[in-house]
């Protein structure tokens, strides 16, 4: 009866990684309650839903920020493929965590250097000193975040002068240097103009050839824009996950019909 | 479907709006369908002339209608049932459109049958009967699509099965008259070409029936059996 292109059968995906039964707590509050959402490889996952949810929280849950927060508590699993580590582990180094993941935030963050040391940061962290390859991928960094063509002429002067939505595919270029295997965006272009937000979206959507992403966004155009997967959150439970072309044509839950259609936000 | 309220209440009042023009276009084809038929049978040729006069009018709502959907799409970004709803009204409006079209068609053919002095009278006693039936169910599809009542949807589909057997005894008939009189054949054709405007008209309300399942539960069954329909309309929860 229906004529939808066949989307693939969701057990012969690969996933990137796991949530599996995660709750976390801010002190005795209790944010994200029994999460369990597979990421699917080399795809775009959205989460949205209203103010307050736990969308936020449950994307820092993967690089462990809420580690630098005193009286933060998390419960179950994250499993990141293909080596099965659980993310959340005592065990596991945070720092390590960070080293495979990389996070653009809301508001531009270049560092107070160059267009060059922004991008070469992370390399150079991790110890890497040869001019020459420092080079290559800074240029292959920049290129990927499509920046490449607007600064390959002023490497060396302050990220700061660059434009928001340049300043937010630096941020992008950044991450990509280290050649994260699970990328983090946390309303990346909440704070940027209409063009350059479409250009972020043009990029999140050939990023994904490359990388696995997980995106907050508040704004739900965007999920069903940029995303092949959405989680609908709302007060830290996960409502409904699935198709981005499902989510949005026909939901399954009526809590998610009401938000995606403005009737409750 | 979802009839509570949106946060913008200006894109509820322009939804709104949306489903009362279809209901307004509804009536005036009823009323143009009827009044063809009622110059069909009264051999009233003003009525008939008045009926294809008429006809610009509903092309307008038509269009009218379609832009009020692009102009939604364009300013609301509508997802999931309100999105199907757009979508379900322009695919409605058509059907309705076409519904005028055979009633300007009917008015125009009645001038040339009664000119013609063939005898119609017994056949134009079936027609009255059919096009009686083709109205309900074009009332009962709005009044399903007024309500999103699929049960409603789902009879009007059921009569339209059995309307679909009635109108080509009627048919049969008329051919069959072809070779016994053959003088007549160019008024059995015209007669033949109404029986089947009016067989068309229940077709469209039961596409009209076929889109209240789309809007309603998000599954194109215009293609579907009869029997899948129900399935997907009433055995769904």
């Amino acid at each position: 009866m229906n004529d939808e292109p066949k989307k693939p059968d969701l057990a012969t995906l690969a996933k990137k990684a796991e949530a599996r039964e995660l709750n976390f707590f801010y002190g005795a509050k209790q944010a994200l309650n029994k999460i369990t959402l597979p990421i699917y490889d080399k795809r775009v996952t959205a989460l949205i839903g209203p103010s307050g949810c736990g969308k936020s929280t449950f994307l820092r849950c993967f690089n462990r920020m809420h580690d630098l927060y005193p009286g933060t508590r998390y419960e179950g699993e994250i499993r990141l493929q293909p080596d099965d580590v659980n993310l959340l582990s005592r065990e596991v180094d945070p720092i390590e965590v960070r080293m495979r993941l990389a996070m653009v935030f809301q508001k531009p963050n270049p560092f107070p250097k160059s267009i060059f040391e922004n991008v070469a940061y992370g390399l150079r962290i991790r110890g890497e000193k040869r001019r020459t390859v420092l080079m290559d991928r800074v240029e292959q960094a920049l290129k990927d975040a499509a920046l490449w063509n607007e600064v390959k002429d002023r490497l060396d002067e302050l990220a700061t002068t660059l434009s928001g939505g340049q300043q937010q595919r630096l941020c992008i270029a950044r991450a990509l240097a280290c050649d994260p295997e699970l990328l983090l965006f946390d309303e990346p272009t909440s704070a940027l103009d209409p063009i350059a937000t479409a250009s972020i979206e043009e990029l999140i959507h050939e990023l994904r050839e490359k990388v696995t992403i997980l995106i907050v966004t508040h704004n739900m155009q965007q999920a069903a824009r940029v995303s092949d997967f959405t989680a609908y959150m709302y007060l830290g439970d996960l409502v409904e996950f699935g198709w981005t072309d499902d989510v949005f044509f026909r939901p399954q839950k009526k809590q998610t019909e009401d938000y995606i259609t403005g009737r409750f936000g | 479907m979802n009839l509570s309220e949106h946060l913008s209440k200006q894109f509820d009042a322009d939804l709104t709006a949306l489903r009362t023009r279809v209901v307004e276009m509804g009536g005036l084809v009823d009323e143009q369908f009827r009044r063809a038929v009622e110059a069909l049978a009264s051999g009233e040729i003003m009525v008939a002339d008045a009926v294809i006069a008429n006809d610009a009018s509903v092309n307008s709502l038509e269009v009218r209608i379609d832009d009020a959907c692009a102009h939604l799409i364009a300013k609301r970004q509508p997802a999931a049932s309100d999105l199907r709803m757009v979508l379900g009204v322009s695919k409605i409006v058509s059907e309705l459109e076409r519904i005028g079209d055979k009633a300007r068609k009917i008015a125009r053919l009645t001038g040339k049958l009664h000119a013609s002095g063939a005898s119609v009278r017994a056949w134009i006693g079936d027609i009255e009967g059919l096009s009686g039936r083709a109205r309900r169910m074009l009332r009962e599809a709005l009044d399903a699509f007024v309500r999103s009542d699929l049960e409603a949807a789902v009879d009007v589909l059921r009569a339209n099965r059995d309307f679909a057997i009635d109108t080509s005894a009627v048919s049969n008939e008329v051919v069959k008259r072809m070779s016994a009189q053959p003088d007549d054949v160019p008024s059995l054709l015209e007669m033949l070409s109404i029986t089947r405007a009016v067989d068309r008209v229940a077709d469209h309300a039961a596409n009209i029936a076929e889109h209240l399942v789309y809007i309603v539960r998000g599954t194109d069954v215009r293609h579907a059996t009869l029997e899948q329909i129900e399935k997907e309309a009433l055995v769904r929860s």
